[in-house]
C-alpha cells in the first residue's frame, strides 16, 4: 500500500481536488490512461503495476470477458467477502495496494446492498490491476487481479491486433479466467454474434501470442441463475460445449464454475471460486527441479 | 553471431523477470538495457570468487546485491539516460542472472569450474528446503563445471608400453636421459596407479576400517586424499570412495551440528586456510564454533555429508593452486 501512496504524491502531474460525495460516472470518465489516479491505492496500469511488486512472488489472475458480464461485480464481491469476514478459508487478509480500486469497484456496482442498480460499469480508461496480500501460516500470498474493462476485450481486443499485442501482461500472464454470461449462450441468436465476437477474440490473443507460455486456463460461467426453464438450460449446455471446445484449441481447461457473481449470501459457488483463486497463489510456485538437490541426485546415479 | 548471443540472454532475463514477479514485463530494449549493465558489473567491479560467492548468498536468503542495484541505475543513467525505479524483484532476479551470465558467459574455464563448485557449495543451506531457491531450472545448468573441467585437464590413458616399464627396471633406468612428452604422460599415468594403490591401503587401514563413527571415517579418507593427492587434476572416483568407506549400509542421519561438534572435538585440520565464504563445513571447523544457523539442525546421510565436504575441499585445493597450472 505504501508504494502506491508514494507513487500519487511523487507523481509530477498537478492534481484536481475531488469533492466529496463524487458522481461515479463522471468521476469515472474523467479517468485517462497515463494520467494519475485521484484515490490513493487506486487500481493500477500496465506503468505502476511493477512498483507495488515487493519481493514476493505474487500470482497475476488475468479475467477475460465482454462488457457487463459481471467481471468487476465478481472483483467487488471478492473484495466485500474480505472486508467481511477478514479472510478466504485459510488465508487472512492483510494487505491490498489498491484499496480504492477495489472500493471504486464496490461502489459502482453496490454489489451488497442493491445488484440491480448497476449503472456504472468499468471503463477502458481505468486502472485495472488490483492487489490483495494474504498470510498462511507464516507464509505471505499475493494475489493480483487483471480487471480490465469489458470494453477494451470486446470492441478493442477483437479489431485491432497490435493492442493485444501491447498487452504484455496478458502475454505473460499465467492465469486466465474466461468469463462467461450465461445469457450469452441460452438464446441461439445472441449466442451466435457471441460466438463470433468470443471466436475473434481468441484468434487475436493467439495471434498476439498469448498462449505460446504456459498457462492455467479457466472458465466461469456467471449468472447461472438465469438458468429457469428446461429449454435454457438444454440450449446453454450444447452452446457451452462448442464455447470450452474453441478454448481448448489454445489449450487445456483446468477448471470450470459456475456462478452468480453478485449474490453474496449461501452463495458456495462464487465463495469456491474465491478460495481457488487465493489458493493459486501456492500452485504456481515454480517447481522444485530434482536436481537442485545435486548431492542427492549423485548419490542416486 | 554475437547479435544471437545477446538476443537470447535478452529473452532469458525477459523470462526470468517475469518469473521473479515482474507482472508487466519490459521491453526487449530496456531489458538489453539491463543485460549490458550486467555484463559490465563482471567486467568492471573486481569479480572474483568471493565476490561470486557474496552474490550467491544473497541469492540464497532471496536478497539481492546492493551494490548491483547501484552500478546497475549508474550505467543506465550514464548510458542510455534513463531514468529507472525497479521493484525489489527486479534487482533479486538480476543477482540471479549475474550469476548464471558469470558462469554462462565466462571463457575462462578454471573461473567457470570455481564459481560452479562455489555455487554447488553454497547450496547446503538450502537442505531440506529446496523451495526457497528460485529459477532452478537455470540453476541447475550452472553444476559440474568442475567435473567437466577436472576431465579436460587429465584424460587418463594407458600410454604405458612394455618398452617404458622395461626401461624403468633396466640398469640404468633413466638415468642421463631427456624425459620425452610421451615418456613423462606413461610416467603419469604410472603415477597414478600408484596413488591408487596407496589410497586402496589406506582405505583398508584398520585407522578407517576400525572408525565406528561413520563421519569421522570420511574427514579421515578425506584427509588423507586431499593431503596426499599428488596433483589436483589427479582423479578421484568420489563414488568408489564412499564405497569402501561405507562398506555397511548406514541408515542413521545425524543434524550437521552434531556431526561438527564431534569432528571439531578430535581436532582434525583439513585445510590450513579456508579461501571460499562458500565452504560453510570448513569455515565452521576451522573456527571451531557452531553458530545458531538453522541448516544446521538439518540432517545428514554420512555419505550426504561426505559429499558435501569432499567437494568443498576440491574447491579448497583449486583456489589454493589458482592460476598455476
Amino acid at each position: 500500500m505504501e508504494q502506491n501512496k508514494i507513487d500519487l504524491i511523487q507523481t509530477d502531474s498537478p492534481k484536481t481536488q475531488s469533492s466529496a460525495g463524487v458522481n461515479a460516472e463522471s468521476f469515472l470518465s474523467s479517468q485517462k490512461e497515463g494520467s494519475s489516479s485521484r484515490f490513493y491505492c487506486d487500481a493500477l496500469y500496465d506503468y505502476s503495476i511493477n512498483n507495488v511488486i515487493g519481493s514476493l512472488v505474487p500470482h497475476l489472475i488475468t479475467l477475460v470477458g465482454f462488457s457487463e458480464i459481471g467481471k468487476s461485480t465478481f472483483v467487488s464481491s471478492m473484495y466485500h467477502e474480505l472486508m467481511i469476514n477478514g479472510c478466504i478459508g485459510e488465508y487472512q487478509f492483510i494487505d491490498s495496494d489498491t484499496f480504492a480500486g477495489f472500493e471504486r469497484r464496490a461502489y459502482v456496482r453496490n454489489a451488497k446492498i442493491s445488484p440491480e442498480r448497476r449503472l456504472a460499469r468499468t471503463t477502458n480508461q481505468e486502472g485495472y490491476f488490483l492487489t490483495m496480500e494474504f498470510i498462511k501460516g507464516h507464509e505471505q500470498k499475493k494475489l493480483i487481479i487483471s480487471d480490465r474493462s469489458g470494453e477494451t476485450y470486446q470492441k478493442v481486443y477483437t479489431s485491432d491486433l497490435n493492442a493485444v499485442k501491447k498487452d504484455v501482461a496478458l502475454i505473460n500472464s499465467p492465469h486466465i479466467i474466461f468469463f462467461i454470461d450465461v445469457s450469452s449462450l441460452m438464446n441461439d441468436t445472441e449466442f451466435l454474434s457471441f460466438k463470433d465476437s468470443f471466436g475473434l477474440l481468441l484468434t487475436r490473443m493467439q495471434q498476439a501470442d498469448v498462449f505460446v507460455n504456459r498457462k492455467t486456463l479457466d472458465i466461469l460461467f456467471n449468472q447461472s441463475d438465469k438458468l429457469v426453464t428446461d429449454k435454457q438450460k438444454k440450449i446453454f449446455e450444447e452452446n457451452a460445449v462448442t464455447i470450452k471446445q474453441m478454448i481448448k484449441e489454445h489449450g487445456n481447461i483446468s477448471q470450470e464454475f459456475n456462478i452468480i457473481s453478485n449474490r453474496m449470501v449461501d452463495n458456495e459457488g462464487l465463495n469456491n471460486v474465491f478460495k481457488y483463486m487465493v489458493s493459486s497463489c501456492d500452485a504456481f510456485n515454480e517447481d522444485v527441479v530434482e536436481n537442485v538437490d545435486w548431492v542427492s541426485s549423485f548419490l542416486k546415479d | 553471431m554475437e547479435q544471437n548471443k545477446k538476443l537470447t540472454m535478452i529473452e532469458k532475463l525477459n523470462n526470468l523477470l517475469i518469473r521473479g514477479g515482474l507482472i508487466s514485463p519490459y521491453n526487449e530494449e530496456q531489458t538489453g538495457h539491463l543485460v549490458e549493465a550486467c555484463r559490465h558489473y563482471l567486467v568492471e567491479e573486481d569479480f572474483d570468487e568471493n565476490f561470486f560467492s557474496k552474490i550467491v548468498a544473497l541469492y540464497v536468503e532471496g536478497g539481492y546485491d546492493e551494490d548491483l542495484q547501484k552500478f546497475v541505475l549508474e550505467f543506465i543513467v550514464e548510458n542510455y539516460n534513463e531514468d529507472s525505479n525497479m521493484p525489489s524483484c527486479v534487482w533479486q532476479t538480476l543477482t540471479f542472472f549475474v550469476i548464471y551470465l558469470s558462469l554462462k558467459e565466462n571463457d575462462d574455464a578454471e573461473m567457470q569450474a570455481i564459481y560452479s563448485c562455489s555455487l554447488q557449495n553454497r547450496l547446503i543451506e538450502c537442505k531440506g528446503r529446496w523451495k526457497i531457491l528460485r529459477f532452478q531450472k537455470e540453476l541447475v545448468e550452472l553444476f559440474y563445471y568442475m567435473d567437466s573441467y577436472m576431465e579436460d585437464k587429465y584424460e587418463i590413458k594407458d600410454v604405458c608400453s612394455i618398452d617404458v616399464l622395461k626401461q624403468i627396471y633396466s640398469e640404468n633406468g633413466f638415468q642421463g636421459q631427456v624425459i620425452s612428452s610421451n615418456t613423462a604422460l606413461a610416467l603419469k599415468f604410472i603415477g597414478q596407479n600408484a596413488w591408487e594403490f596407496r589410497m586402496n591401503s589406506f582405505l583398508n587401514s584398520s585407522k578407517v576400517k576400525e572408525e565406528k563413527n561413520p563421519y569421522i571415517r570420511a574427514v579421515t579418507v578425506l584427509e588423507y586424499v586431499f593431503i596426499n593427492k599428488p596433483w589436483f587434476y589427479m582423479p578421484v572416483d568420489l563414488k568408489y570412495l564412499l564405497k569402501e568407506t561405507f562398506s555397511r549400509p548406514i541408515n542413521k542421519a545425524l543434524p550437521l551440528r552434531t556431526i561438527l561438534k564431534s569432528i571439531i572435538d578430535i581436532g582434525i585440520v583439513l585445510v590450513e586456510e579456508v579461501n571460499s565464504n562458500s565452504s560453510k563445513i570448513l569455515q565452521i571447523l576451522e573456527k571451531g564454533e557452531i553458530p545458531e544457523d538453522s541448516y544446521l539442525d538439518e540432517r545428514f546421510m554420512p555419505n550426504e555429508f561426505m559429499v558435501y565436504l569432499y567437494n568443498e575441499l576440491l574447491l579448497e585445493a583449486k583456489l589454493k593452486v589458482y592460476g598455476t597450472e
